[in-house]
């Protein structure tokens, strides 16, 4: 199944309230408070925030149906598995080649491994897509 | 320096706190700023307007807006509102202006109502498994029908006036492109044509975007004759001219320059950035008889298919008013009493104009119906309708249908901080900031707006099954099924309803 979660900038609000619930759920605790205050590690999140004056809007994968991050790996780390395009990080060396090669700025750089949207896989619908105040990011699924 | 005290308190729990900057971005009255260097968020209680838009976005529940009690030493007499009043006038030389619904401590009457209930000889109904009838219709109704028969079908043979159709008697209040955004309209417009119902275009024109809904359009023609031309009136289902308001009788419209956008200003047909400014008088009617013309001329132009409305505000003499404006031929009265919502008008007015919506329909439907003129006019409500059971009331006492602004606002998500003459709303509806009026997906919104017209449908279907009776055609009137609670003899008489034990 391919995931793709799209922003509608006309209705983006700029809240960011997105990348909050991005960290959240990928934090050890899963609680808003404790991950932002307590936990120690952190990576930042997900989801790229842009603004440009008064545009803005949140990308994340698009999960491409040939995706550059796959060829310009030279490790073999990154596949699609289910339509999803996952990035193994037991092979991941760090050469930050998938996140020169993205067009969306969706590969971030974490400690010495790139790191990415996963579509929350484990849920029925993205959470950051759950929490948009607005419902300027869309899910889809196919 | 100001003198004004802060009339809120913004009050951020640091343990709570995961300094997102949620409520930075989101204060459009800048109340919080952030400062790098210090990891600080510095809060501004004295510019925060109490619209609770940060509390309700913060995730962690950490800020509190509460009212600030220590606002002067209490005082019967002098308010901290007055005082307060009287500190920014005697700082600008300006009149206070406000926004929404007259807030003071008026006597309600929907509050001194209760409606009746069918018991043992007269059962009620189940609206679960009955037919129900909410549909309305509003235009002039004739003195008496004669039906023919041909070939055993059996027709009418009265040529009816120009009806508009409803699936409730519920309607969205004239709101206009100006005073609220484009994407608030288009909510009310989407959810009027998705709930067969009607929104009103206010004195902002029509909206290229909004053509399509124009059969649930009513079209609204005003001192300022803003955005009237042959297109706008073949496309709305219905015209209505708007004579007062209840918020403000008597008094005109301002939308200032800077609001006036070029996409506002090619709907109102005016240069951009100029001030639009609709007269307290229209400058051609003086008297009931100009009245007439504007009307005639309206029924001309549209060829006789749709009906006119008139709207009034609820004042001293509005049933000889009334009884006028049945004379001038209008098909529908739309009363505004004086809890209707504006987006500006200067606080004395609002404050002090007008008189209950509840008392001006009940003396307007008796006097018509006793100039046996009732029938010729349909009776719409508005200004102040909190509830479905406000509306059952109000169609007891005679109405038709109501119109509602304020509670379809709220729905959007206005939290009544009556600082729409501001244009900083910060739900993205009273204000053209293309930064906040974003904040309104009109998806949501019109499925909001939809909910609570629905939700509404349902509790009136359940109250006329409590009352027995089938149709609101049936209610419709029937001050029989009111009674009134601590009313005194005469506001009893002048309600026209007994008083509860009667």
């Amino acid at each position: 199944m391919k995931r793709r979660i799209i922003c509608n900038e006309d209705f983006c609000i700029g809240c960011r309230l997105c990348e909050v619930h991005c960290n959240v759920k990928h934090s050890k605790s899963r609680d808003i408070i404790l991950a932002y205050k307590y936990e120690k590690e952190k990576e930042p999140s997900r989801m790229t925030f842009e603004q440009k004056e008064q545009v803005c809007g949140s990308i994340v994968c698009m999960n491409c149906k040939d995706p550059l991050c796959i060829k310009a790996c030279s490790m073999g780390a990154i596949k699609i598995e289910d339509g999803t395009v996952i990035i193994d990080t037991d092979r991941c060396v760090g050469c930050w080649m998938c996140v020169m090669v993205c067009p969306f700025g969706a590969i971030k750089r974490g400690d010495k491994k790139a790191f990415k949207c996963d579509h929350c896989h484990d849920e029925e619908v993205p959470i950051c897509v759950l929490n948009c105040p607005n419902k300027a990011l869309m899910y889809e699924a196919d | 320096m100001s003198s004004v005290i802060p009339e809120f308190i913004v009050d951020k729990n640091e343990d709570r706190c995961i300094k997102c900057k949620v409520c930075v971005r989101q204060c459009s009255e800048e109340v919080f700023k952030y400062f790098e260097e210090f990891d600080l968020i510095r809060i501004y209680n004295d510019k925060c307007v109490g619209c609770h838009r940060c509390e309700m976005m913060c995730p962690t529940d950490a800020l509190t807006i509460t009212k600030n009690n220590a606002l002067y030493k209490e005082n019967f007499h002098w308010s901290s509102y007055t005082i307060n009043s009287i500190k920014k006038q005697a700082e600008t030389g300006g009149m206070i202006l406000t926004g929404s619904g007259n807030d003071k401590a008026y006597v309600s009457y929907w509050d001194r109502m209760l409606l009746d209930a069918s018991q043992v000889t007269n059962p009620p109904i189940d609206p679960l498994r009955e037919p129900m009838e909410l549909r309305t219709y509003l235009g002039k109704k004739p003195d008496r029908i004669t039906l023919k028969e041909e070939n055993g079908e059996v027709s009418l043979e009265t040529k009816l006036s120009p009806q508009i159709k409803l699936e409730t008697p519920i309607m969205f209040s004239a709101m206009s492109y100006g005073s609220i955004s484009l994407n608030a309209c288009e909510s009310l417009a989407s959810a009027a044509s998705k709930l067969g119902t009607f929104y009103n275009t206010g004195e902002g024109g029509l909206h290229k975007k909004l053509y399509k809904y124009g059969k649930n359009t009513i079209g609204q023609i005003a001192s300022g004759r803003f955005g009237v031309d042959t297109d706008y009136l073949d496309t709305c289902a219905a015209i209505e001219i708007k004579i007062g308001q209840g918020a403000k009788p008597g008094i005109g419209g301002h939308l200032p320059g800077e609001k006036v956008t070029v996409e506002i200003s090619e709907t109102r047909m005016i240069p951009s950035g100029t001030d639009a400014i609709s007269p307290a008088p229209h400058h051609d009617i003086y008297s009931i008889e100009d009245l007439k013309q504007l009307i005639s001329l309206i029924k001309e132009a549209t060829n006789y298919e749709k009906p006119v409305f008139v709207k009034i505000a609820a004042v001293h003499n509005s049933a000889a008013i009334a009884s006028g404006i049945v004379r001038a031929g209008a098909d529908v009265i739309v009363i505004d009493g004086f809890r209707g919502g504006t987006g500006a008008a200067p606080s004395v007015i609002r404050d002090n104009t007008g008189i209950p919506i509840e008392v001006a329909l009940a003396v307007i439907d008796q006097r018509l119906r006793d100039e046996s003129i009732r029938n010729e006019v349909s009776i719409v409500a508005a200004g102040g309708i909190r509830s479905s059971a406000d509306a059952v009331k109000a169609m007891a006492l005679g109405a038709d249908a109501v119109y509602i602004a304020t509670a379809a606002l709220i729905a959007m998500g206005c939290t009544l901080c009556q600082k729409c003459y501001k244009g900083k709303c910060n739900w993205g509806l009273t204000t053209q900031d293309p930064v906040l009026t974003r904040r309104l997906n009109p998806e949501l919104g019109s499925q909001r707006l939809t909910n609570l017209v629905n939700s509404w449908n349902l509790e009136i279907k359940e109250i006329l099954g409590s009352m027995g009776i089938n149709a609101i055609e049936a209610l419709r009137g029937n001050r029989l099924r009111l009674r009134g609670v601590g009313l005194t003899e005469l506001e009893s008489k002048i309600l026209g309803i007994e008083h509860a034990g009667m």
